[in-house]
């Protein structure tokens, strides 16, 4: 009894230095994204001043743009989507809508309210994807084409919109997300700007919960009524303000929201689309962006932007919830482990050398950590193993430093788009800044952990997350 | 096993109240620009009507400009304000007075401070002599204002900027440059053009900003860009005929690409035929689509040769050039290139043809009977269905089948 009882003090004791190691590391590369996205925001804010759209918009360079939106069983949210890329501004724009097999009314709906026509057009299959049915199109601007297949999943989809594309850039964009009317010229900026390089460009999304949309376009942001909506606005924020905005500036962006971002064609085919395999196509594909340009030592920018471009909902129930962090952590152990020998090769830059690292040691393998402790610390008291007035400062320790970093994001939200124009929404977006630390975190960390099971019981399914559209108006629509 | 220290619990709850501490002036900060941006909208609100008072009141010529200017004055005691300024600007922007505007911020001084931004150099400073000068988004941003209000006194001072380290302000210099549009303006353009002999072009101004900044000047002074047509490299000679091809926008992209097939200026043939002989075949890709748009009717020989040419990507643009002058011998020369080794050519010569009227479907017709390349009648179905004429291809579909067997109909590739 005695030795078994040492053992299980060694082990605690080394668990104990495992944690606080994490923990260090973890929240410090946080603290250190946090500082250099200030630093970025301060710099956007004051660039506005002279960076002018209109040089994008009205430049005969400019190069023309595809929307592709993959879709399968969205005709609750297709129509607003199709008409907020309709209204975007952007010259020489066309817009392909990927029915992926879909048994619901989709593609009529499409067919219906945007007069397409059948035509009959050559499929090149430069990506392998399943079979494609057929194609319908519109006689208006931008031209709208849906392209219907067998159904495939979302990378499959994404890759039949790329063969049919035929400009130098896309752009992907998700069935139940709301682009703003400048998001593309903003996206485009970049790329255009610089002497071409830039690979993948991407932005802000938000949370579109809650808002008033009206013929395509959120017409008055509000926050979400439900607490668990609330709670995601906020982590959306520290996502975006703070994660990518930091490994921007760093250099070393790997993942970009598959909700929205535009890609260069070429280097997308060169890399071989997206992986239909994967569950987290969008990491899969920037990682293996990376993996060519490194091979090739070329030089291959991936940019992110501040300024809002897109509204998307999130779930509104713990059971979608939990469905989409599971694929989101099955996507990142799927995509991180396929390509981890890139770690700390300094061929690949700062992805390689610091954001792989980042994903797999903290994003990954942190949801493990972090749970056994949830599960080690109780039973180390319940054994006697262990001394509360260690564990009561380290707990504190941590939901402290979880509150400093999401209003961390909160502020930066206030030194850019500012868009929650009510300043109660700012007290509410702090306090929840809080509060998500008791309960909501432990929850999704429950759904990650279940995640990072599934990938090591090799699951590879897509759980689909259907959201629920109760915006407070939707006149028009 | 050493066991935990007091130290370190101690040290953690040190931290937790640093970071306690540190949210709270986080919190702070958050609610501070929250009522600073409360009262930069009130500001500028104010400064909106204000500017709109004093443009107002300078169209009319009545006397209450001063009392405008005075009223303005009053309300801006700081050396700089920026809600003046933004809205100065947008007041300019959005009437189009670029001149009243100009007056009021050179009355109020203005745009004595944007020029002083602009082209301030390293100065010592104090007797440890550092180096002050206002940062790069400031000089950027002045840059651009003074473009807005079109300030052509600062049109030096642009032309230097152009050298600044850092690239956000090279942009914004190119742009500002562009936008005054001074004859002088085009030398200069094309002195950045000629110095882009090997990626990246000087400083961070990229091919694509260099050609919106063309876009901006008049067609008439694009006659700066025909010597860098004779320059020994390749990319100088592709980039300047692609400037020299692209419309000028009189009010914006739409009229832009409306226009697009509007020529310009006219080279000299010599010159044409020259570039369309070049040793780089982008630049005679290039001078395919000039062809095109060429006034010369000797132009369609030249095309005629361009269609034979060793790269696909000229014979393509060739192609899509014969079919825009529409030359007398265009669709017999096209039908030719329907069985193009390259796919590309295949199809844009098929959708040329079914574009050219009946004379073009009855090509597209004889060619798909005759030919037993599989590809070049798939692309045929596919132009003829695209441009409507489904009808005209069922009954080449039949004649197809009694002419050729059972394998001369759509190939399976068309879905």
């Amino acid at each position: 009894m005695g030795a078994w009882h040492e053992l299980a003090q060694h082990a605690l004791y080394l668990f104990n230095l495992l944690t606080i190691l994490y923990f260090f590391a973890g929240n410090g590369i946080y603290t250190v994204l946090m500082l250099v996205s200030i630093g970025s925001a301060l710099v956007y804010n004051r660039r506005r001043a002279y960076e002018d759209l209109r040089e994008i918009r009205e430049a005969p360079s400019t190069p023309p743009l595809t929307v592709i939106i993959p879709c399968c069983n969205e005709e609750a949210s297709i129509l607003e989507t199709v008409r907020s890329v309709l209204g975007a501004d952007y010259p020489g724009l066309r817009l392909v809508v990927v029915d992926d097999g879909s048994t619901d009314g989709t593609a009529d709906l499409l067919i219906e309210q945007f007069h397409l026509t059948p035509v009959k057009l050559i499929t090149r299959s430069a990506l392998p994807t399943r079979n494609v049915f057929g194609y319908c199109q519109g006689a208006g601007s931008p031209v709208v084409t849906l392209l219907r297949k067998a159904h495939g999943g979302k990378a499959d989809a994404l890759n039949a919109g790329i063969n049919f594309c035929r400009t130098p850039y896309f752009c992907t964009l998700d069935a139940d997300c709301l682009i703003e009317p400048d998001a593309l010229l903003r996206l485009m900026a970049p790329i255009v700007r610089s002497p071409g390089e830039v690979v993948v460009s991407s932005g802000t999304i938000r949370v579109r919960n809650g808002c008033e949309v009206s013929n395509g376009r959120v017409q008055r942001v509000l926050l979400p009524r439900r607490r668990i909506e609330r709670l995601q606005v906020v982590e959306y924020l520290r996502w975006f303000l703070l994660g990518r905005a930091g490994w921007d500036l760093l250099g070393g962006t790997l993942l970009v929201s598959g909700a929205m971002a535009v890609f260069h064609r070429q280097s997308v085919m060169d890399a071989g689309g997206f992986d239909a395999r994967s569950v987290g196509e969008d990491m899969e594909l920037i990682i293996r962006l990376h993996h060519e340009a490194g091979r090739k030592r070329k030089r291959a920018r991936l940019t992110f932007t501040l300024g809002t471009v897109c509204w998307a909902q999130c779930p509104s129930s713990v059971e979608m919830l939990g469905r989409q962090r599971r694929r989101w952590q099955l996507g990142l152990c799927q995509a991180v482990a396929a390509h981890w020998k890139m770690s700390f090769r300094p061929r690949y830059g700062a992805a390689g050398l610091f954001s792989l690292p980042f994903y797999i040691f903290v994003e990954s393998a942190g949801a493990a950590v972090e749970f056994i402790g949830y599960v080690v610390v109780p039973l180390a008291f319940a054994t006697h193993l262990a001394l509360l007035s260690f564990y009561i400062p380290l707990v504190v320790l941590s939901l402290v430093y979880a509150s400093f970093l999401s209003i961390g994001a909160v502020l930066i939200e206030e030194m850019t788009d500012r868009p929650y124009p009510a300043a109660r929404d700012l007290f509410t977006l702090i306090k929840w800044s809080v509060l998500e630390n008791f309960g909501f975190r432990q929850l999704v960390l429950y759904f990650r952990f279940q995640g990072l099971l599934r990938f090591f019981g090799g699951a590879r399914q897509w759980e689909t997350v259907a959201h629920t559209t109760d915006e407070p108006a939707s006149g028009g629509s | 096993m050493p066991p935990l220290r007091t130290e370190l619990i101690e040290l953690i709850l040190v931290c937790s109240f640093v970071i306690v501490v540190v949210s709270l002036l986080l919190v702070a900060c958050a609610v501070w620009l929250r009522f600073k941006a409360a009262h930069h909208s009130d500001r500028l609100k104010l400064f909106r009507s204000l500017v709109t008072q004093a443009l107002t009141a300078q169209s009319d010529a009545r006397n209450g400009y001063q009392a405008a200017l005075a009223v303005l004055r009053a309300n801006f005691a700081r050396r700089r304000c920026p809600e003046l300024e933004q809205a100065l600007l947008d007041c300019v922007r959005s009437t189009g007075a670029v001149d009243a505007g100009r007056r009021i911020a050179d009355d109020l001084g203005v745009l004595e401070r944007w020029r002083q931004g602009l082209g301030a150099q390293p100065r010592m400073n104090g007797r440890f002599r550092f180096h002050r000068r206002p940062g790069f988004l400031t000089r950027a941003r002045c840059a651009s204002n003074v473009a807005a209000i079109r300030d052509r006194a600062s049109w030096k001072s642009l032309t230097t900027a152009l050298d600044d380290p850092h690239p956000d302000v090279q942009r914004a210099a190119l742009r500002a440059i562009a936008e005054l549009n001074e004859p002088q303006s085009a030398h200069v353009l094309a002195g950045l053009l000629a110095a882009c002999s090997a990626p990246p072009l000087r400083g961070a101004i990229s091919e694509r900003s260099l050609r919106a900044a063309w876009a901006h000047m008049p067609s008439a002074q694009r006659v700066q860009i025909l010597p860098l047509l004779t320059q020994s490299t390749g990319r100088i000679r592709r980039l300047a005929l692609e400037i020299y091809a692209q419309p000028s926008p009189p009010n914006g992209a739409a009229e832009s690409r409306a226009s697009r097939r509007t020529p310009s200026i006219e080279i000299p043939h010599s010159l044409l035929n020259e570039i369309a002989a070049d040793p780089d075949a982008e630049v005679r890709a290039r001078a395919a689509d000039l062809l095109a748009i060429s006034a010369d009717g000797r132009a369609e020989e030249t095309l005629r040769a361009l269609l034979d040419d060793s790269a696909w990507f000229v014979r393509l643009h060739a192609v899509r050039a014969v079919a825009a002058r529409r030359c007398p011998n265009g669709a017999e020369w096209i039908e030719g290139m329907i069985t193009d080794p390259h796919w590309r050519v295949r199809e844009s010569a098929a959708h040329a043809l079914s574009g050219w009227g009946s004379e073009g479907l009855d090509r597209l017709s004889a060619t798909f009977q005759s030919t037993a390349d599989a590809y070049a009648r798939d692309q045929i179905a596919e132009a003829l269905e695209t441009s409507g004429h489904s009808a005209s291809l069922n009954g080449v579909s039949v004649e197809a089948q009694s002419a050729n067997g059972a394998n001369a109909g759509i190939v399976p590739k068309t879905s």
